[in-house]
């Protein structure tokens, strides 16, 4: 069980939620869903990334705040972030390949 | 307490008193290996979903544009909510309050079933559609990993309901512990399923 001392007080839980809401307004916006816009178009490169970076986001502050895994050792907390972001970005990489790799180009 | 059993109620109003984690993990162990298996099996899943997508895209964006990603966002922010209400238990029950500690696992579950409730009405709505789990590649994973995630909110219900029953601050902290995998799964798999095309 985890010491009292080391949970969220609940103002930082509520701190949590709020950043949790927030992050899902920029998840919808990114996402196309808040203005009316034709529903198959694709995202694009960037609005994608922001979509997964905010999920990404979202994830760490569930594992970190209501999960209370930052009274974890330190690699505890960097595995479980490098597995959520490794997901992501291999769904973005696998999704989004092409686009990649002519943003990738484009700078090269 | 055992690994992953229930242990018997602490007296009412007790503190808990401050102890080791396992491996250095806050919490109970076992529940920790749950939720990484978990991540494991779901992260799985996405990267399944994103190779048929790469596969057909014209189709899956089809599909996408099917559902209803309004309805996935106020389900979204149930789910947050529904966490901020167990993890306000888990600290609540650390406080000694056992009284309101069953308050807030009841809120959580109440909003666990609206989640439910939600989709529910999303499939009805689907089904009376056609869109059937036999349409085609795309509906065909979106009913599973959803229906997957749905039943891992049922599960998380009785969970909570357990926990609220055997109130001790080792049993609510492991039971929600369960909610908050429901609702990281969630906050991975509404982006991945939903929007991102």
């Amino acid at each position: 069980m985890t010491s009292p001392d080391t949970f969220p007080s609940r103002r930082a839980l509520l701190a949590t939620w709020a950043a949790l809401a927030a992050l899902t307004l920029v998840t919808a916006a990114a996402g196309g869903t808040l203005l009316p816009t034709d529903p198959a178009a694709p995202l694009g490169l960037a609005s994608a990334a922001a979509l997964l970076l905010a999920a990404g986001l979202k994830a760490r502050l569930v594992l970190m705040r209501y999960l209370n895994l930052r009274a974890a050792g330190e690699g505890w907390r960097v595995l479980f972030t490098v597995w959520v972001g490794l997901v992501l970005l291999i769904v973005l990489v696998i999704v989004y390949g092409p686009a990649l790799a002519d943003a990738i180009n484009s700078f090269s | 307490m055992s690994a992953a059993g229930i242990s018997p109620p602490e007296p009412q109003g007790g503190r808990s008193a401050p102890s080791t984690a396992g491996a250095g993990l806050p919490g109970n162990l076992m529940m920790w290996v749950l939720i990484a298996s978990e991540l494991l099996a779901f992260g799985g899943f996405f990267i399944a979903f994103a190779v048929s997508y790469a596969g057909d895209p014209a189709l899956f964006r089809a599909g996408q544009a099917q559902l209803d990603r309004r309805l996935g966002v106020i389900n979204t922010l149930v789910l947050l909510t529904s966490g901020l209400f167990a993890a306000l238990a888990v600290r609540t029950r650390h406080d000694g309050d056992v009284r309101a500690t069953r308050g807030w696992l009841a809120l959580a579950a109440a909003l666990g079933l609206l989640f439910l409730g939600v989709k529910a009405a999303e499939y009805a709505k689907k089904i009376a559609h056609g869109l059937t789990i036999t349409t085609d590649s795309f509906f065909e994973l979106y009913y599973l990993l959803t229906g997957f995630h749905a039943l891992h909110v049922v599960a998380g219900i009785v969970i909570l309901a357990l926990v609220a029953w055997r109130c001790s601050a080792d049993n609510v902290e492991t039971g929600v512990a369960f909610w908050h995998m429901v609702d990281l799964v969630w906050v991975l798999l509404f982006p991945i399923v939903y929007l991102l095309r």
